[in-house]
């Protein structure tokens, strides 16, 4: 993160907080971001709550996104941050989150708000909270970034 | 139609003045309402037709930063102007590119000018992109299968909308 953000690229992240002001996603709220986009670090902050009705209802999670240079076209890394991870089959203790597009299936056409409204689905469809079957095994070998993980998507169904 | 779009600009400004914070930006706010208060007569150079097709300036969405600070738009007063045309890609299936969100009447984040430095491109599912973009795009994905950003099919383009309609206003 150390080069400022190309033009184009600043120019799509302003464009996608302004969409989001204008139209939020249902439990979601910008918590922190860079005040302009010319500065070194472009880290995003959203506070994720969990919907009435579901097994999250009442929690706050906090949810950190951050591009490189090359996005829309390449991800961005999407992890929540301590102290409150879910509890969810697909998110490990360390934050990180097993969802395929923010890995093989991320596309362009995808946002900011739309990778909030999947997780928010993910979290509001499940019915028992649990950390992943390898979760002590992945948290001790990932890297800091969930990029560098070669996720299997396995499990269509939470 | 004149008059009303005088109006929308002596409301985005007098917003502007409201909401600004800064001293910097209050002061120079603050001439500009005072030029504002002068009763705008229509210019008499506009030409008398329908108003739709026109463009209108001043009236783009407020911008924010990431902590919801309001932006102040640029202070300037259109006091006159003339349209002689208005263009539109041929081929356009929707208003904004999705990938870099910008309108196809705007050029990609790249481009300086629209038009046909910057032209869009059709795919066979019928999805439009500028050009720049979804080459950008497919580049970044070589070692896997070529799709649409907007359906996941594969990407074929149909051709290049080098055609634009353009209306005479005069």
């Amino acid at each position: 993160m150390a080069a400022p953000f190309p033009v184009s690229c600043a120019r799509r992240i302003q464009k996608e907080l302004t969409a989001l002001h204008a139209e939020p996603v249902p439990g979601v709220t910008l918590k922190s971001g860079p005040d302009t986009l010319a500065d070194k670090s472009t880290d995003i902050n959203m506070i994720i709550k969990g919907a009435e009705g579901t097994i999250y209802n009442g929690e706050e999670f906090n949810l950190r996104f951050r591009m490189n240079e090359r996005y829309p076209f390449e991800s961005p890394e999407v992890v929540f941050q301590p102290p409150n991870i879910p509890l969810h089959p697909h998110i490990y203790s360390n934050g990180h989150i097993c969802l395929s597009i923010l890995g093989n299936d991320w596309s362009p056409a995808l946002t900011i708000s739309a990778v909030c409204l999947s997780i928010v689905s993910m979290l509001s469809s499940c019915k028992e909270k649990k950390r992943p079957p390898d979760d002590q095994f992945y948290i001790r070998t990932a890297s800091m970034n969930p990029k560098a993980t070669r996720w299997m998507y396995h499990d269509d169904n939470v | 139609m004149s008059s009303s779009k005088h109006k929308k600009l002596c409301t985005s400004k007098d917003q502007l003045a409201k909401d600004s914070s800064s001293t910097a930006s209050t002061s120079r706010s603050s001439r500009t309402s005072k030029k504002a208060e002068q009763p705008l007569e229509p210019p008499p150079a506009t030409p008398k037709v329908e108003d739709s097709n026109l463009p209108v300036f001043n009236n783009s969405p407020d911008i924010f930063t990431p902590t919801g600070k309001r932006i102040p738009k640029l202070a300037v007063v259109i006091q006159e102007w003339r349209a002689v045309a208005s263009w539109k890609w041929k081929d356009a299936s929707e208003d904004d590119c999705g990938i870099c969100r910008s309108p196809f009447s705007a050029c990609c984040n790249d481009c300086k000018y629209p038009g046909e430095e910057c032209p869009i491109a059709v795919g066979k599912c019928s999805h439009t992109f500028h050009i720049h973009c979804i080459q950008k795009w497919l580049q970044s994905q070589q070692q896997q299968r070529q799709t649409c950003p907007m359906c996941r099919q594969e990407w074929n383009p149909t051709k290049t909308s080098g055609a634009a309609d353009i209306n005479n206003l005069d």
